[in-house]
């Protein structure tokens, strides 16, 4: 009598799909400055899984490698960081669309990671905080024998 | 099989256009008795990625950031992208002179003014 109807589950995966799309095309109109940077975070954030590390980057541009501070708690990464307003003394403003921003991000990563093995770069504008992933969940390479 | 080769160049030319969005990037105008300071935010830019173009009474920035691809996508927030917006140039910029710095993802442009548009203070003598 009842039938499981496949359908049915592919109508919310597709209303999902739509969603995230929406997400997307809102955060890229946040990001192209027509639309107030307090609705989606900052700064915008890319994380990489290469097999043995997390890769985060991000962009800051502007902020001097003094002006941001990255923690890690367990597997939890903290930016944490100021821009300051930079409009040089002695002009008048035209147009201003780089607004001063204050920011704290966090982010669990997806797997443990090594403490000990932390490297944070920034250059040209863009953050890179690469963190080993512990030994236990390191990807392991079985060699398979002839027998 | 020269009909092949031709495929295969073809493939691969088509593989190498990829879709790049182009976006404005955030700027600032600034100006003062000397010039005009256009200050814009183009992280992941490097000064050779860089172009500035003055045609007619146009200037236009275009950018392409360096991809940050470093294994499997968990998180996507920012795309490899290009930057590009153009400005209409007022009148007595001198264009010899501009000059652009590239520090910290954040483009410095400076566009002088001509001498001639520069505010002068005219000595009022007494008769």
């Amino acid at each position: 009598m009842f039938h499981y109807v496949p359908e049915f589950d592919s109508t919310f995966s597709l209303l999902n799909q739509l969603r995230r799309q929406m997400d997307r095309a809102i955060d890229d109109l946040d990001r192209t400055g027509r639309w107030p940077a307090e609705v989606s975070g900052y700064p915008a954030i890319n994380l990489y899984d290469d097999a043995a590390r997390f890769i985060l980057t991000a962009d800051l541009p502007g902020h001097g490698a003094d002006e941001v501070k990255v923690t890690l708690n367990q597997d939890v990464l903290t930016l944490v960081g100021e821009r300051k307003n930079d409009a040089p003394e002695g002009y008048s403003v035209h147009r201003q669309e780089r607004t001063p921003v204050r920011f704290s991000r966090s982010l669990k990563l997806p797997s443990r990671v090594d403490p000990e093995k932390v490297e944070a770069t920034l250059e040209n504008g863009v953050l890179r905080v690469s963190v080993e992933k512990a030994a236990e969940v390191q990807p392991r390479k079985i060699t398979v024998r002839a027998s | 099989m020269a009909n092949a080769h031709i495929q295969k160049q073809s493939d691969s030319l088509a593989e190498s256009v990829r879709e790049r969005p182009a976006v404005p990037p955030r700027v600032d105008v600034y100006e003062n008795r000397e010039e005009f300071l256009v200050v814009a935010d183009l992280p992941g830019v490097k000064s050779d990625a860089l172009s500035i173009n003055v045609e007619n009474a146009e200037l236009t920035l275009e950018a392409t950031r360096s991809s940050t691809a470093a294994g499997a996508l968990l998180v996507s927030e920012h795309r490899d992208l290009d930057f590009r917006r153009s400005f209409v140039l007022p009148q007595g910029i001198d264009r010899e002179r501009i000059d652009a710095e590239l520090k910290d993802g954040v483009l410095r442009l400076h566009l002088p003014k001509s001498d001639a548009l520069r505010p002068r203070q005219i000595p009022v003598r007494a008769g």
